[in-house]
């Protein structure tokens, strides 16, 4: 295992104290109770604190049209009546209400966004998290879903100037629609969201069928779920996904979106709520008229953060939706001790917001019962055409791909509980037996042996180069044998490839 | 309800924006009363003629008793002249002179000059226009702000016309109040006359009314919706749209009981036939709301077992009532006919096409099984560079300010690694644990604790503004008038409390009183419930009224905050029985 992680932590004090009106859920005090709470469990002493700095406007405008930021920048509340015509444009009022700080509000956690991805980029620190961040719906002309800027955009754009594939995994109870529109056409981001799709839940995008186009083509996966999934199903589907598209797209970095809302007993999942009188304040906020019962418990959702991280890539972890307030707390807590290899007791410690967390003033809470309507077939239904989209990238990997081999490994889902000796073996078996396949890529098989074998990092970069120039050559480059001895001073391998080069290692 | 029934018969209409033409129509439709500028050239042209003459006066250049007024003329580059009326209007569109600042190029390209004068026109307009831009929003004492004021020219010209007045030292002088009289009237009667037009039966005239409304757009969606009911269903007896309501919280509560109900009375089929057109105004407008009623109906009942046996489970008993629900409203909505349980369970694709049915709607809606479409094109897809492989050096200045670790006190916090993540102790030698004074003095403890830890992070984080501890800086006073507020403008009478808060507390911004209100009074409210009524929680429900805001979580407790009187009083009562 590679040495421990530094990890970046992004809050800004300010961002916590803004309202986005009475009745919307949307309540970035959220932010803070997961803030004191991450402070409560002494986590702080793992990770490096940072107060992002508030993205200029020319920042924002790397992505969004520069007139809708500037329209952003003045509106304010009080003077809103007097540009209809524009707020019915950038799609502000309803859904997205006009309220006081609002553009400061979005320069706090798009810069948060942001400087975590340059963090991630000068390799200060190896995974960088912002709740504040996550606002997936945004859209390049307007707002939509609670979300006015898109900082996940605008972090994937500031990862790309230093990574050649990014890949985004969302896993909000919604669509992540305005990073997949955002990067529709290219195969420098894939995007894989698991979210709600049908019965008109918002925002309606989301179909399997949605692969992305032009060169954009297989670069945008959706995993369209239905109401009532377990966390076994989810994360069961998560891993084996999640695994297949690294293994194919080999991305140098991840950006995860952990949208807190598909969480059981969310308040936007809890349509109970209408009959005494909140009719009305439903119809307000149309996102709001939807049931998610997307059933992940927290164990379900960590778990699934737990398994990103084991990838040992440059991570960028956001917040997104969530709108039972302690739930969210809850969850962001644990997921940031998950990134921080720690496991957390059960019972909160005393915090200023330790009220809210009752009656049982513990992290973890009971999964209701509720019944589960992705029937065994429906998943493996959406899983194999997943994994049929997929198989268009396979086979016919672009240029791009060989040009920088990532540093990466395939993890074993439950390697903790074997001697690090077995381990070595059994992925060095796995890994010859794939390299049997025609189709793996030469310098991945190189990248991967070199996580194994931690003491050949010097080999390997020149090995690299040279496997890379055979690619550029336009040589061959399946490996054809793949051996190794065990000698007492290491391990030698052979690698036998087509061209009939052979690489020698130590 | 009391906002909804006001709202059947007020004036609130409107519904969907309109482009000034339709305003036009209106204006005309109520020239009767008022003549407003019936030509948008002639508007020009006065307010053209007020502003020269208020830029005149404004500069104490040679007024003549508005004999004749010389329009300041400022020439770029000897050539260009700069229209300076013309950018005052862009400016004080795009909300006056700080908010447009950095941002000239958008200026500039209204006003259709070339973005290298940028910084001139900056100049020119902080010269002669950004000293009576802030003395027209100071002197400008008109009331009618807020919903009606959208109307750009009229309120500049409202704002002209009194800050003229006012230099005259004319009081009330006849056009300054003619004008906001004028508003005033044309307003009110655009709203009787769109009231009006509800019995009409002239559709052509219908999308050119809904323009006044300046309520949110629930009210407006739902009036034009209730219009539309009331057109539909107007050979019946009417409705009340709070009549309405209720019967759906009804039907919500208890499905079966309202619908499978055999003696369908007419009062019945006109609430129902109304309800659906109000929902079907609404998911037209905006793609999901239909799911109140799939989804309400769904959690009212149990589903059938069977309903996860297979991939058809959209097609499942229960569901298939609600498609029938909307399948009947979309039958409804083109026939106008009454709406009885029309498709039939095996008919799983709705065929109507909501898009045609209304002309003024904005959004095609996603009907179940018709997916939305990703949009493509420039004004959606971000601009992705090529990968180069070679590498762009980031700007490395931005990368946040450090706030912990603190450099120097990196040894200490090594010492204490082994304290983290751990949970709360088990048991405390308070009195009385769990108590809302054990919780508190645990949490003034802990806060201690982060405090001294974090030192100077502390407060970059922003921890002294968190906590009950902000109410520290409100007075006991201040604290019961909140509670007051809160009280005396419960949800249930639509009322939010606030709209009223600058009332109660002039002095405080909106920040303080959300912090306030998230920091200690929900806070506090919640510690009490969480003792009294632990069943019947939700903290998402903000304006819900639990009980009474009893004083005994009051100001008073606040007090042992950070003190050791707390330690001392247990002791003391240890030894007081032993």
């Amino acid at each position: 295992m590679r040495s421990k992680d530094k990890i970046a932590y992004f809050y800004d004090g300010d961002v916590g104290s803004v309202y986005f009106g009475p009745n919307h859920p949307m309540k970035p005090h959220r932010l803070c109770m997961t803030h004191h709470l991450v402070l409560s469990y002494d986590l702080h002493k793992k990770m490096e604190i940072y107060r992002p700095h508030k993205a200029y406007p020319s920042e924002l405008a790397q992505f969004h049209s520069e007139d809708y930021v500037e329209f952003l920048h003045r509106i304010r509340p009080d003077t809103q009546n007097s540009f209809r015509t524009e707020l019915a444009r950038f799609n502000l009022g309803e859904d997205c209400p006009v309220f006081e700080n609002l553009f400061e509000f979005c320069q706090i956690y798009a810069g948060g966004t942001i400087d975590a991805a340059r963090r991630l980029n000068n390799q200060l620190c190896d995974v960088a998290i912002n709740w504040a961040g996550g606002l997936h719906h945004a859209k390049k002309c307007e707002a939509s879903g609670f979300c006015y800027i898109n900082d996940l955009v605008l972090g994937i754009l500031e990862l790309l100037k230093h990574h050649a594939r990014v890949l985004y995994i969302d896993i909000d109870v919604h669509h992540g629609d305005g990073v997949e529109e955002a990067f529709y056409f290219t195969d420098r981001v894939m995007t894989v969201s698991f979210h709600k799709f049908g019965d008109l839940f918002f925002p309606g995008t989301g179909d399997v069928k949605e692969i992305g186009e032009k060169e954009g083509k297989f670069y945008a996966i959706n995993v369209p779920l239905k109401d009532g999934i377990d966390d076994t199903s989810f994360t069961r589907l998560f891993k084996t996904i999640i695994s297949k598209v690294i293994e194919i797209y080999q991305p140098s970095s991840i950006v995860l979106q952990c949208g807190a809302d598909s969480l059981a007993g969310d308040r936007l999942g809890c349509f109970n709520l209408s009959i005494d009188g909140k009719f009305l304040s439903l119809w307000i906020y149309p996102s709001l008229c939807i049931i998610a019962n997307i059933m992940i418990c927290i164990a379900g959702h960590a778990e699934c953060v737990k398994f990103v991280k084991k990838f040992n890539l440059p991570l960028l972890v956001t917040g997104g939706g969530g709108y039972t307030k302690e739930n969210v707390a809850r969850c962001w807590t644990v997921e940031t001790g998950v990134l921080l290899d720690t496991e957390l007791p059960n019972k909160i410690p005393e915090n200023e917001y330790l009220e809210y967390f009752a009656p049982d003033y513990s992290l973890k809470i009971p999964s209701r019962l509720i019944e589960n309507f992705n029937s065994k077939s429906y998943l493996s239904t959406i899983k194999v055409q997943v994994m049929e989209n997929l198989r268009h990238i396979q086979h016919a990997p672009s240029v791009q791909m060989q040009e920088v081999p990532p540093d990466f490994y395939i993890p074993d889902f439950d390697e903790d509980e074997q001697n690090p000796d077995e381990r070595m073996d059994r992925k060095l078996n796995s890994l010859i037996e794939r390299s049997s396949h025609p189709a793996s890529a030469f310098p991945s098989v190189f990248s991967q042996l070199v996580s194994i074998f931690p003491p050949f990092q010097s080999i390997h970069k020149t090995s690299k180069s040279r496997g890379m120039m055979s690619t550029t050559m336009g040589t061959m480059t399946t490996i054809t044998r793949l051996d190794h001895e065990v000698h007492s001073d290491g391990i030698q391998l052979t690698v036998a490839v087509s061209s009939e080069d052979y690489y020698s290692l130590p | 309800m009391a906002g909804w029934s006001m709202l059947a018969n007020g004036p609130c209409l409107g519904g969907v924006d309109v482009n000034h033409k339709q305003k036009m129509v209106v204006k005309h439709a109520v020239n009767d009363i008022v003549v407003v500028g019936n030509n948008p050239n002639d508007d020009d042209v006065k307010l053209r003629k007020l502003f020269d003459e208020a830029l005149s006066v404004f500069h104490d250049l040679g007024y003549n008793n508005g004999k004749c007024i010389k329009p300041i003329q400022v020439l770029l580059d000897d050539v260009q002249s700069v229209d300076l009326f013309k950018l005052f209007c862009v400016v004080g569109k795009r909300g006056g002179f700080d908010l447009v600042n950095g941002w000239w190029h958008f200026v500039m390209g209204e006003l259709r000059m070339d973005p290298k004068y940028s910084g001139c026109i900056k100049l020119v307009y902080y010269k002669y226009l950004y000293n009576l831009e802030r003395r027209l929003t100071k002197s400008y004492s008109y009331c009618e702000q807020g919903s009606d004021s959208d109307d750009f020219s009229l309120v500049l010209e409202a704002k002209f016309r009194s800050f003229l007045s006012y230099q005259n030292g004319k009081k009330g002088k006849k056009d300054g109040r003619v004008v906001s009289l004028e508003h005033k009237k044309s307003g009110k009667s655009i709203s009787k006359d769109g009231y009006q037009s509800r019995c009409n039966d002239d559709d052509e005239n219908v999308s050119g009314k809904y323009n006044v409304g300046g309520d949110d757009s629930l009210d407006r969606g739902t009036s034009h919706a209730y219009y539309l009911a009331q057109k539909e269903s107007r050979k019946r007896k009417r409705v009340s749209v709070s009549e309405m309501l209720s019967w759906m919280v009804r039907v919500a509560a208890c499905p079966e009981a309202v619908i499978s109900k055999s003696n369908h009375t007419m009062k019945d089929n006109d609430l129902k036939a109304m309800a659906i057109s109000v929902r079907d105004f609404l998911l037209k407008r905006r793609p999901l709301d239909s799911n109140d009623f799939q989804s309400c109906s769904k959690n009212q009942q149990n589903l059938h077992p069977s309903m996860y046996d297979d991939m058809k489970v959209d097609q499942a008993v229960e569901n298939s009532r609600c498609r029938e629900r909307q399948m009947a409203s979309g039958k409804c909505h083109s026939s106008c006919s009454c709406c009885i349980h029309g498709g039939s369970a095996d008919d799983d694709k709705p065929k109507t096409n909501y898009a045609d049915s209304l002309p003024i709607t904005k959004v095609t809606v996603p009907l179940k099984d018709k997916h939305v479409p990703v949009r493509v094109g420039s004004r959606f897809q971000a601009k992705v560079p090529k990968w180069t492989g070679e590498v762009y050096e980031s700007d490395s200045k931005w990368l946040g300010t450090k706030l912990w670790p603190l450099e120097e006190v990196d040894s200490i916090s090594k010492v204490q690694m082994n304290t983290v993540g751990k949970g709360r102790p088990d048991s405390c030698s308070c009195l009385v644990p769990g108590s809302v004074v054990c919780v508190r003095f645990h949490t003034a403890e802990r806060r201690m604790k982060l405090k001294r830890e974090l030192g100077p992070a502390f407060f970059h984080s922003g921890f002294h503004h968190m906590g009950e501890e902000v109410s520290l800086s409100w007075t006991a006073e201040e604290e019961k008038r909140f509670k007051d507020m809160v009280r005396h403008n419960p949800p249930s009478q639509e009322r939010c409390f606030w709209d009223y808060a600058h009332r109660y507390f002039p002095g405080k911004t909106k920040r303080e009183l959300v912090s306030y209100y998230f920091n200690v009074f929900q806070l506090q409210r919640r510690s009490y419930q969480n003792r009294v009524i632990p069943k019947e929680i939700d903290s998402d429900d903000d304006e819900k009224q639990f009980g009474s805001f009893t004083d005994g979580f009051g100001y008073h407790a606040i007090k042992v905050h950070g003190t050791d009187t707390e330690i001392c009083s247990v002791n003391h009562q240890c030894n007081e029985y032993p």
